[in-house]
């Protein structure tokens, strides 16, 4: 096991003991794998490759999301995947960032610990979540282009390729999409 | 909508995004005519679409981490980035390793945020270097290079620390109050060591104090918050926005929010705020705002709030709410909403909000002496921090006197072997308590004194432990005397006030005279007798009854009462008062019918006032079950008791002294009526209660340890009895002498003990001291007496001194049968012991008789299941199988053994005894 590999498994304990905290700690290192396996996976898959997960985001998938089953078969797949991880981190990271003050204690101030994320974009990631729900079952493609783009952070063309589909619709889904979600924050 | 419609709206949108705003109507009429819901999502959507470009959404959140995902991996200086550790305000640490070494040393790694002066930041670091490497501490991690990466950011590579912040760490071991003391005194230590060198570390926090697998802390970051900071100099820096970025404002001290000079002082408030989270979990002040000049002002100018009253009162209130965190918050240290308040109350919210004062020159002087407050207060010594000088001594004072005010009173406890327990009596002297009242009344001129009285012997030169209290009585006196001679009333309340402390100092001369003084002084004002002279009176009372000279209190208590009842009228507390302590006076002197009719008439005072006080009703409810107790009424006084303990519990908290009482009485009654588990649960509570409330020679605390030597003595393990009972006696001895009748209980049930250890000729020596004290103390015609009769049976029978034996239990039977009742289970207790004693006589009928009238007395009051009764069914045995009656004799031992063997198990005496007549009847039968 790597020692990036083990590491992130004794965050994920730590996760899962409750010290919350370790989750700031534990995304740039997902992250940064995720991406890592993501060009990789687009290159090799021209070449005709065959894609394994790491260790590293088996662990992670393993505990955040309850898979055990993760070989990949097929790009898209592994996107969905792990694009979804990706929005299941971040929700965890935002809820705790942004958890209502409870007994006294004070409430965490931006200012401090490391927060990545403004207490504005927490707040913004749990309400975005439920509209993607929302638009989900309208029509799940176009969910799927918002996972990721946003949640996985993905470019336009990043995303076609996950999606087996044209950069051109990736573009038109995603401008509508983000006129759609906008909407419901606004109104919600 | 349906997936359709949306579908449809999807296509309309692209169709018409590009278009100007104006025309949308127009085409969206042509492309959908017939559908309104379809028609106005589109718009909105539309209208949309030109706010959603650029907004928040554009960009993933992901990307934030991307900047410190890329570290992983890259080389800084001659380091290696392994792994991201945290982040900080100040920017990202990194597990490191030296590139270069040839062993794999790890470090900490800390980059500093971009857009700080570099320039600045790296001068003093080259200046400060020197200083922070020779911090070399067991709890300070090591500042070991610094420099500049590639893309121009400072770092800095430090000792690396695997532990848990110290919060986390305290919570996750769930350790106590007195175990997070002793780790935050390590780092008080480490922090004192760093101002020793001139290092103010700036940032204390949880986060940079990490704890490790053995419980030792190690402090990380020292020196580094300066080498940031841009305000080192004496020039107030105005608030700005880096300025607030580089500190955690819940640890930021007021001269760091308002960018004054930063000293040692600093860093005492940053302990104390660290302390405070520790301790009641959570911080001073609620800082929900992050608008700098918000926090400054709170920071700067609210006070904190007392570390116990943020916990909160009610434990009733609904799941999910603010206590149900108090529970957890609590239980992270093994504790209870409630005992977490009690503790932190007092001292340790004194010296929390010590170290959090505004003013830097206020606060402790050095982290040494917070440290060294601390330890006073786990030592239980008086404290440095307090507001004011004189009243902190007297709350002191006071509350070391408190408890003795009520005194512990024996009674009869009968079982098998007659030994006897003692039993609390909240017998709160009525005196005593009027005394409260006037002194409320009177409280200011009184407080004023006894101000003056502790502020002379000036608690500020001398030595806080050098005064002791009888110093300050004869200080008091004297004053008392001189300076307020034209008062007399104020010297009457304040000579009955140091006559009571003498008297719970067991100094009763000195309480007598004080009294007496004020007693002379009240009769010659009221001749014929007045409700302050029946005040008197009764606090004399109590005086001559704490020295166990109960004929005359008695005479005394009689006599206020008799003033109350003709000066006042009938259904008056003074009344009840009154009452309740002569009742208990009688309960300790046996007169057990009298003191239940009197407990009764107090009870029936207090219930029918207009507002009834709850406290005064339990403790009618304690006592008068005490005495039913006494009498055998076993049903009723259980009730009254777990009244008593419902109502204590409400009125007074969980732990308080009185609760402890009544969950003691309450012991004592389960355990004769055969529920040992729960009176085992009882008295533990009891003896955990007063250990916490009363010292550890107190006479009182005494009183449980003799009754968790009685659960041990029925239980069969005489060993632990002998322990118990030999502590208490170790403490009675010296503290209330051996005339008093404690000592005699004591030394009787040691007696007895020692008899079941096969020690005969010490057992002998100890109940026959036991019985002359009680004779020269109580008198002849006392149930106690009657109780050593017995046990002389008992112990002549096993010397085989059989006539001495016969003629003892036959005194205490007679005794029992003339004072108590043909039917108290005393009757059968000593019915029960002579019949053994008969059988091995050969006087069968007389014994059958007797057993079978200790069989009856005992199944009626006790239920057929109790262990006495087994005890008359090994006898009924017993008797059967010697006079060849095998059958019968089975049928009695096989009950006996059951009941034994289901309440005690096959180890008990009781069951072995059946056993072992029971093999004797199999070999007899056998034959």
């Amino acid at each position: 096991m790597s020692l990036t590999s083990a590491k992130v498994t004794q965050m994920l304990q730590e996760i899962q003991q409750g010290n919350k905290d370790r989750i700031n700690d534990l995304l740039p290192v997902v992250y940064q794998e995720l991406r890592r396996l993501a060009s990789g996976y687009l290159r090799r898959e021209r070449e005709g490759h065959t894609l394994q997960a790491t260790e590293i985001v088996n662990e992670v998938y393993l505990k955040m999301i309850a898979r055990d089953d993760l070989n990949f078969n097929n790009r898209s797949h592994f996107f969905a995947i792990a694009a979804n991880g990706m929005r299941q981190l971040l929700i965890d990271y935002a809820r705790r960032h942004n958890a209502a003050k409870r007994g006294g204690g004070a409430q965490k101030i931006e200012l401090d610990e490391g927060a990545v994320l403004s207490k504005e974009q927490s707040t913004l990631i749990l309400a975005l979540d439920e509209a993607l729900q929302r638009l989900a079952v309208l029509d799940e493609r176009q969910a799927r282009v918002v996972e990721l783009r946003y949640f996985s952070g993905l470019n336009v063309e990043e995303t076609a390729e996950a999606l087996g589909v044209s950069p051109a619709t990736v573009k038109r889904e995603w401008r509508s999409a983000k006129a759609w979600l906008y909407r419901e924050l606004k109104s919600g | 909508m349906t997936p359709e419609q949306y579908q449809r709206v999807k296509e309309i949108f692209d169709a018409l995004v590009d278009l100007p705003a104006p025309e949308w109507p127009a085409r969206l009429e042509q492309l959908c005519p017939d559908d309104p819901v379809v028609k106005e999502n589109a718009l909105e959507m539309l209208r949309a679409d030109s706010q959603a470009e650029g907004s928040f959404l554009e960009s993933s959140p992901l990307l934030a981490f991307e900047a410190q995902a890329s570290m992983i991996g890259k080389r800084v200086g001659a380091y290696q980035i392994e792994d991201q550790l945290g982040s900080g305000g100040m920017g990202a640490v990194f597990l490191a390793s030296r590139a270069d070494a040839q062993f794999q040393k790890q470090v900490a790694l800390k980059i500093i945020k971009k857009g700080m002066d570099t320039e600045e930041i790296l001068r003093r670091f080259r200046s400060e270097r020197q200083i922070l490497a020779r911090l070399d501490h067991p709890h300070i991690a090591r500042l070991l290079d610094g420099g500049i990466t590639e893309d121009g950011v400072p770092y800095f590579v430090m000792e690396y620390v695997e532990g848990m912040p110290i919060d986390a760490y305290c919570d996750h071991h769930k350790l106590s109050l007195e175990k997070r003391l002793a780790i935050f005194r390590k780092v008080c230590n480490a922090v004192q060591f760093a101002h020793q060198n001139l290092v103010v570390h700036r940032d204390i926090k949880p986060g940079n104090i990490l704890v490790d697998a053995e419980g030792n802390p190690r402090l990380l970051d020292f020196g580094i918050a300066k080498l940031l900071n841009p305000d080192d100099s004496d020039l107030s820096v105005p608030l700005t926005e880096t300025h607030m970025r580089l500190m955690t404002p819940e640890y930021a001290s007021p001269e760091q929010v308002r960018g004054e000079r930063i000293s040692t002082a600093s860093d005492v408030y940053s302990l104390g705020v660290l302390l405070y989270q520790l301790l009641c979990g959570s911080y001073p002040y609620s800082l929900k705002s992050r608008r700098p000049g918000e926090l400054e002002r709170i920071i700067c100018e609210s006070p904190p709030r007392r570390p116990s009253s943020r916990i909160l009162r009610s434990p009733d209130s609904a799941p999910g709410d603010e206590s149900e965190d108090w529970r957890e918050i609590a239980a992270r240290r093994s504790l209870k909403p409630e005992q977490l308040r009690k503790h932190l109350s007092g001292d340790l919210d004194n010296i929390i909000l010590m170290a959090l004062r505004k003013e830097p020159n206020r606060r402790y002087v050095s982290v040494e002496q917070f440290s060294e407050d601390l330890r006073r207060y786990l030592r239980k010594l008086p404290i440095q921090a307090r507001q004011d000088t004189a009243r902190y001594r007297i709350r002191k004072f006071v509350r070391r006197n408190r408890v003795p005010v009520f005194a512990g009173v024996l009674i009869l406890l009968s079982l098998i072997g007659g030994i006897i327990g003692t039993a609390w009596q909240a017998r709160v002297a009525a005196a005593e308590r009027d005394r409260a009242r006037l002194e409320a009344q009177k409280a200011e001129e009184v407080s004023k004194f006894l101000t003056s009285l502790f502020a002379a012997s000036d608690p500020r030169d001398t030595a806080p432990d050098s005064l002791t209290a009888r110093q300050i009585l004869e200080e008091g006196a004297r004053k008392i005397s001189t300076e307020l001679a034209g008062q007399p009333e104020l010297v009457a309340d304040l000579n009955l006030v140091i006559g009571q402390v003498y008297s719970n100092l067991g100094d009763f001369e000195a309480a007598a005279r004080h009294v007496t003084s004020v007693l002379d002084w009240q009769r010659e004002q009221a001749p014929g007798g007045s409700v302050g002279v029946a005040m008197g009176i009764q606090v004399m009372a109590n005086i001559q009854a704490k020295k166990g000279d109960y004929e005359t209190a008695e005479k005394s208590l009689r006599e206020s009462l008799a003033m109350f009842r003709r000066l006042l009228p009938q259904n008056d507390l003074h009344i009840a008062n009154n009452l309740t302590n002569l009742a208990g006076l009688l309960l300790e002197k046996g007169d057990y019918e009298e003191a239940i009719a009197l407990h009764r008439q107090a009870l029936a005072i207090r219930e029918a006032q207009d507002k009834p006080d709850l406290a005064d009703i339990s403790e009618s409810l304690n006592d008068l079950a005490l005495a039913l107790k006494s009498q055998g009424e076993y049903p009723e006084a259980e009730q009254l008791y777990r009244r008593a303990l419902e109502i204590r519990e409400k009125e007074y908290g969980p732990d308080h002294f009185f609760v402890g009482q009544t969950a003691h009485n309450l012991g004592a009654l389960l355990q004769v009526t055969g529920n040992y588990e729960e009176a085992e649960q009882q008295y533990r509570r009891g003896l955990s209660i007063s250990e916490r409330t009363l010292g550890k020679d107190h006479p009182d605390l005494a009183v449980d340890y003799n009754s968790l030597a009685i659960f041990f003595y029925i239980n069969g393990n005489y060993e632990e009895a002998a322990k118990f009972f030999g502590k208490a006696l170790a403490i009675w001895g010296p503290t209330l002498g051996e005339k008093h009748p404690h000592f005699a209980t004591g030394t009787n049930n040691l007696g007895l003990t020692l008899m079941n250890l096969g020690r005969i000729e010490e057992s002998r020596e100890y109940l026959e001291k036991a019985m002359k004290l009680r004779i020269a103390a109580l008198g002849e015609d006392h149930p106690n007496v009657a109780n050593s009769y017995n046990n002389m049976g008992r112990i002549y029978h096993q010397l085989k001194r059989y006539d001495l034996s016969e003629r003892y239990y036959r005194k205490a039977l007679a005794f029992y049968e003339e004072h108590s009742g043909p039917e108290h289970p005393n009757v059968a207790n000593t019915a029960n012991n002579l019949a053994k004693l008969l059988i091995d006589l050969q006087k069968y009928p007389e014994a059958e008789t007797l057993l079978n009238r200790a069989l009856s007395i005992w199944t009626a009051s006790l239920g057929e299941e109790h262990p006495n009764v087994g005890a008359a069914l090994n006898g009924l045995g017993l008797l059967h199988l010697r006079r060849g009656e095998y059958a019968q004799a089975r049928e009695f031992l096989q009950r006996a053994r059951d009941i034994y063997n289901a309440k005690f198990g096959p180890d008990h005496p009781g069951t072995r005894e059946a056993e072992g007549h029971l093999a004797t009847l199999a070999e007899k039968t056998a034959l």
